[in-house]
């Protein structure tokens, strides 16, 4: 299914996009992503489920028994190719907005925040 | 010590529908498992057929053996395609089963003479051919009874409404740190929050973070703010869902008005009569009527008596013994 609108851009978005693109190939569980961006915990859900249901993100079951590992399983997600691409864009195009300078009130022109 | 985990949804409503939904599925899946079990098996049964049929067998024992009645493979793949294609279809809910069941009961009259008469005929020795062949039609037909079977539960499930949810098994921590009681609470207060139909991902999910803080020596504090971080996201998480998973199928279970029925009789039968009022009602008007209209009668009866007594010169009777 095409998606004309992407996802919701949130700083956190951002950079959880920005590190699933650092290696689209590879798999993370919500946990490691909500370490590796520097998220708080147990806020990564929300925005992993907007990029599943825009179609960025795929998701699978680790393949481990429960009941032999003695814990549940983790859930698994990566970059779809469509989601690559979208990520790839968007991550962009917030860079170049946040990049443009700023025109402050009292005609005082602000640099861009990266 | 050993620690029970989220065993799923607990709401009555959202478990039936899950359920019911989970009966699908799995009525698709013994589909598929059909159509698997029979590839195997119509090669084998292809092969009898041709056999029986070959010139070197037109012999009055070969055709005194009725091989002939035995299933056509082709027709047989191709019921068994028909039956996965209606279950992947998306119908009403009484379509979707007459369809289905009318596939299912073809399929399971063609095998169950499939496996009669390998059965009870020497198949092997009669058309010289490998016993594997035989062996593998009554293997294949016997798996796709067993398959059949199992579907006609599912669709029962489906048709009554009544299911049986098995409760998972939990999951026992034979090793690691267990995760505090407040953080599973709350983990399981997050997950009351989400649809039923992504409420079990989201529960084993939680569950599996918990367990990594918990393996990672976080204290209860964090574990605790962790869920609280999870219960107070879940209403977001609910928005960010596909809509799909907040609302029911198309063709699904929706409660349908059910027809007054023809005889008037039950709950469904007409509550208002023709001049608007409701049956007891107008019960309990007709019987107030008919005691005032007794009563007028009685007494103008009364009042022609006495009216009659008294023409004649008569005390009125009830007056004649004071």
């Amino acid at each position: 299914m095409e998606h004309v609108r992407g996802p919701k851009m949130t700083a956190a978005t951002d950079s959880v996009l920005r590190l699933l693109l650092l290696d689209p190939a590879r798999e993370m569980y919500g946990l490691e992503l909500v370490r590796a961006a520097g998220l708080a915990t147990g806020t990564i859900h929300p925005i992993l489920a907007r990029l599943e249901a825009c179609g960025w993100l795929e998701s699978r079951w680790e393949d481990l028994d429960p009941h032999a590992a003695g814990r549940p399983r983790r859930r698994y997600y990566r970059l779809s190719p469509d989601g690559v691409v979208g990520a790839a864009r968007a991550v962009d195009r917030r860079a170049s907005v946040a990049a443009r300078p700023q025109r402050l009130p009292g005609g005082v022109v602000a640099e861009g925040s990266t | 010590m050993s620690s029970g985990f989220p065993a799923g949804p607990t709401s009555r409503s959202v478990v039936a529908e899950s359920a019911r939904l989970r009966a699908v599925e799995l009525a698709r899946s013994e589909g598929a498992i059909l159509a698997d079990s029979l590839a195997l098996a119509s090669t084998a049964l292809a092969a009898i057929r041709f056999r029986s049929r070959h010139p070197a067998m037109e012999c009055a024992e070969v055709r005194a053996l009725g091989l002939e009645r035995l299933p056509n493979s082709d027709y047989l793949g191709l019921v068994v395609q028909r039956l996965c294609t209606e279950l992947g279809r998306s119908h009403s809910r009484q379509t979707w089963l007459a369809a289905v069941e009318e596939q299912a009961a073809e399929i399971e009259a063609m095998l169950q003479l499939a496996v009669t008469m390998t059965s009870v005929i020497d198949v092997a020795g009669e058309l010289d051919l490998p016993l594997s062949q035989v062996t593998a039609v009554q293997t294949g037909a016997r798996a796709g009874l067993s398959a059949i079977a199992r579907m006609r539960e599912h669709l029962h499930t489906v048709e009554t409404g009544v299911v049986r949810v098995p409760r998972p098994e939990p999951v026992v921590r034979v090793a690691g740190a267990l995760p505090s009681w407040s953080a599973q609470w709350l983990v399981q207060l997050a997950g009351r929050l989400l649809p039923g139909s992504v409420r079990d991902r989201y529960l084993e999910e939680f569950t599996s973070e918990l367990c990594e803080l918990a393996d990672a020596d976080l204290g209860a504090g964090a574990q605790f703010a962790h869920a609280f971080r999870l219960a107070v996201r879940a209403w977001s998480l609910r928005r960010s869902l596909p809509s799909a998973a907040t609302l029911r199928p198309a063709d699904g279970w929706r409660r349908r008005r059910v027809p007054p029925r023809a005889d008037g009789a039950g709950r469904h039968a007409a509550t208002h009569t023709s001049n608007g009022l409701r049956h007891g009602v107008q019960r309990w008007q007709r019987r107030r009527e008919a005691r005032t209209i007794l009563r007028y009668q009685a007494r103008q009866k009364a009042r022609n008596q006495t009216a009659e007594d008294r023409v004649k010169g008569e005390w009125p009777k009830r007056h004649r013994n004071s």
